[in-house]
């Protein structure tokens, strides 16, 4: 089946992404996957949710949250300073803990890889594909190099995906408004509460009272902390 | 588009855990979701493929005595809804 990034752009939820970015890697000969995007909260690593989208056997992805490899993987070592994919031998290891990592996904399908990063923005949220196949690194990788540029495309498409994704189900869980967002919005570009009625054209006490609405809605007890809400969730985008 | 027809948490040693069911056009998507205690969250987003999938998750959670419950509660709801539809 021929991939068209339109479709990804257009599919409504993880089960249509990871189908199609299954059918999407085929060719290249990777058998798994797993895309997982970082995204930091307060801009702190200390707030930070991984979200994992998992296109390999379960029971990895398990075994690498129940080690807390995350912490010390080499792979999203390498993705937070770099840019551009990197072959699995090929990846720099530092500890003897990030070797052992290694050898465990060698025995969990990822023998050959492949790690594609993708940087989103300023905020620190980063996604990093990871591309696998059981066969030996010398036949699988050199086939995963010749799809540098469109495994490049797919992880970025994918970081937005996940990031726009995040942000429907936060506006719709929250119940933000269109007029909350566009309040908030104001609110980051600097406008005070009177500058935001003379723009709506209503009354100070009207923009007071839509502020304590939005903070209840976002669970929040100020309005700066509502406008931080919803720069982490890349509301405003 | 998807719609969240489940979620469940428990509390295991000031972490907490928990499963989130969702319903698509296509079949079912499981979130586990872990809130450890120095606030870094862990969230992994499953297909449920097929019962056998579905099942290796469950079997190898850290936290599976924990979750018993909950797994045996999702297991309940997707194999009701699609039965013979899976594997």
């Amino acid at each position: 089946m021929d991939f068209r990034f339109d479709d990804l752009l257009n599919a409504t939820d993880e089960l249509e992404v990871i189908q199609l970015v299954r059918d999407a890697i085929r060719p290249w000969g990777a058998e798994w996957f797993v895309f997982v995007s970082l995204h930091p909260m307060d801009h702190s690593e200390s707030r930070m949710t991984y979200r994992f989208l998992i296109g390999c056997r379960p029971e990895w992805c398990q075994l690498y949250n129940a080690n807390r490899w995350y912490m010390t993987d080499p792979c999203l070592d390498y993705a937070r300073s770099n840019t551009a994919p990197v072959l699995g031998s090929d990846l720099p290891i530092h500890t003897v803990g990030q070797r052992r990592m290694l050898e465990v996904a060698a025995e969990n399908g990822f023998r050959s890889a492949y790690i594609v990063p993708a940087h989103a923005s300023e905020k620190g949220r980063i996604g990093v594909l990871y591309l696998a196949s059981s066969v030996e690194p010398e036949v699988g990788e050199p086939m995963f190099r010749e799809g540098r540029a469109f495994f490049r495309a797919l992880s970025l498409e994918l970081l937005d995906w996940s990031s726009q994704s995040l942000r429907k189900e936060v506006i719709q869980t929250s119940g933000l408004t269109d007029e909350d967002v566009r309040v908030l919005g104001l609110m980051k570009s600097g406008f005070t509460a009177v500058a935001i009625a003379d723009e709506l054209h209503v009354s100070p006490s009207t923009v007071y009272r839509q502020f304590q609405r939005i903070n209840e809605k976002v669970g929040v007890s100020h309005i700066t902390a509502a406008v931080r809400f919803a720069e982490e969730h890349d509301i405003f985008t | 588009m998807k719609s969240l027809i489940y979620e469940r948490t428990v509390d295991v040693d000031s972490e907490r855990v928990g499963v989130k069911l969702y319903r698509t056009d296509r079949g079912f998507i499981a979130e586990r979701i872990l809130v450890q205690r120095d606030n870094i969250t862990l969230v992994q987003v499953l297909p449920v493929a097929s019962r056998d999938n579905f099942d290796e998750f469950a079997r190898a959670d850290p936290h599976h005595l924990a979750m018993v419950t909950i797994y045996l509660e999702i297991r309940n709801i997707i194999w009701k809804s699609c039965r013979g539809e899976m594997a």
